[in-house]
């Protein structure tokens, strides 16, 4: 069954285009030639400070989201606001900053240069947002990586021609798509391409197996400006004290409290082999308390773990 | 059987995940699961393989 399409156009290189998705519309963006690094940045259509996050994606899906990576705003919003339902080729990157100005400038001499932040800043102006708006992109058909020593890299692009990947709103979006302004870096293979955005209508049933998804269940946490402190957005640029200020931090004061733990002759011969792997803690209560929530977390946290397995072994 | 003390420094919020897991698993209380837990994460982790 084919998507019904909605609205079609083709951004050429140095641009990038904004556009209203509502909520279960799909916006796919594909390869015309290949090779095409799109950055991508996506708001609430209804109240722009919440926005796609790429660290909380990073957390919930990894440093390569592909197929079935939800994009989830920032805290405290914190909720999946799309879904990366298609993805022909796998090959993603939200680790990466978009390119600026400033960087073609330092690392290349070249003050004026198209790079995703003035390309995504002049799109966006279309709906009344300025250049403080842009925030870290999805940076789709970006292939990098982590070397050893734990740096990141960017390696050839692979995206063939047609190419695509298509993602579903879960609210009404704003999504701002821009060819990347990258050609004297590896992003897109030395050379900037057309790529094609298009809106189609889900498939019937889409959007609820996204919403029915465990991650998608609503939680209190997520919290909106209704529970805010200060519901106003701040409209200077000045930042003055509040006098009337009265902290209000939760769960304060911590405070902290000594519980005995008793071991057998078996157990604390245990926890001693523990200590001496020196990976857990150097004493008897440091290890016993870093075990206990490291066994909690495996045994009944939900969603990633961030345990590095391997490392945990002897 | 000897029987050794550790002295383990826990904030209200730790407790209030410990306490909740006590109820949850049925545990007889608070070091039980402690306990509990050590075991089973050694025995996952560091148990060198019965030859
Ligand atoms: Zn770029």
């Amino acid at each position: 069954m084919e998507r019904e399409l909605v609205f079609e156009t083709v951004m050429e290189p140095g641009t990038g285009k904004g556009v209203e998705l509502r909520r279960g519309q799909v916006l796919r963006i594909e390869q015309v030639e290949g090779g095409q690094c799109a950055d991508f940045n996506l708001f609430n259509l209804h109240d722009y400070k919440e926005h796609f996050h790429t660290a909380r994606t990073r957390h919930m899906h990894g440093l390569m989201p592909s197929t079935g990576a939800l994009l989830w705003s920032a805290p405290p919003r914190d909720r999946p606001i799309a879904a990366l339902v298609t993805d022909t080729l796998g090959s993603n990157d939200i680790l990466y900053g978009r390119c600026s100005a400033f960087l073609y400038d330092y690392q290349y001499g070249l003050p004026v240069h198209t790079n995703c932040h003035d390309i995504q800043a002049e799109a966006q102006r279309e709906f009344g947002l300025t250049p403080d708006d842009v925030h870290d992109s999805f940076n789709f058909f970006m292939n990098t990586g982590i070397d050893p020593s734990g740096n990141p890299f960017i390696a050839p692009n692979l995206a063939r021609r047609g190419d695509y990947v298509e993602i579903l709103a879960l609210i009404d979006v704003l999504a701002v798509a821009n060819v990347c302004g990258a050609d004297v870096m590896a992003t897109s293979n030395f050379e900037l391409k057309p790529l094609r955005i298009a809106i189609y209508e889900s498939l019937p049933g889409e959007l609820e197996s996204q919403e029915s998804r465990p991650e998608a269940a609503a939680h209190v946490t997520q919290r909106d400006p209704s529970t805010f402190r200060v519901k106003q957005i701040k409209a200077d640029r000045e930042l003055t004290r509040d006098k009337s200020y009265v902290p209000a931090f939760t769960n304060v004061p911590i405070q902290r409290q000594e519980l005995d733990v008793q071991l057998s002759d078996a157990e604390i011969a245990r926890l001693d082999h523990l200590i001496e792997t020196g990976q857990l803690g150097s004493t008897r209560a440091e290890v016993l308390r870093y075990v206990f929530f490291s066994w909690w977390i495996e045994k009944f946290m939900q969603g990633p773990k961030h345990f590095d397995r391997e490392a945990a072994k002897a | 059987m000897n029987t050794h003390d550790v002295n383990l420094r826990l904030n209200q919020q730790q407790l209030e995940l410990l306490d909740r897991t006590v109820e949850e698993q049925g545990s007889s209380g608070r070091g039980d699961l402690i306990v509990r837990a050590l075991n089973e994460y050694y025995e996952e982790h560091f148990q060198t393989p019965a030859t």
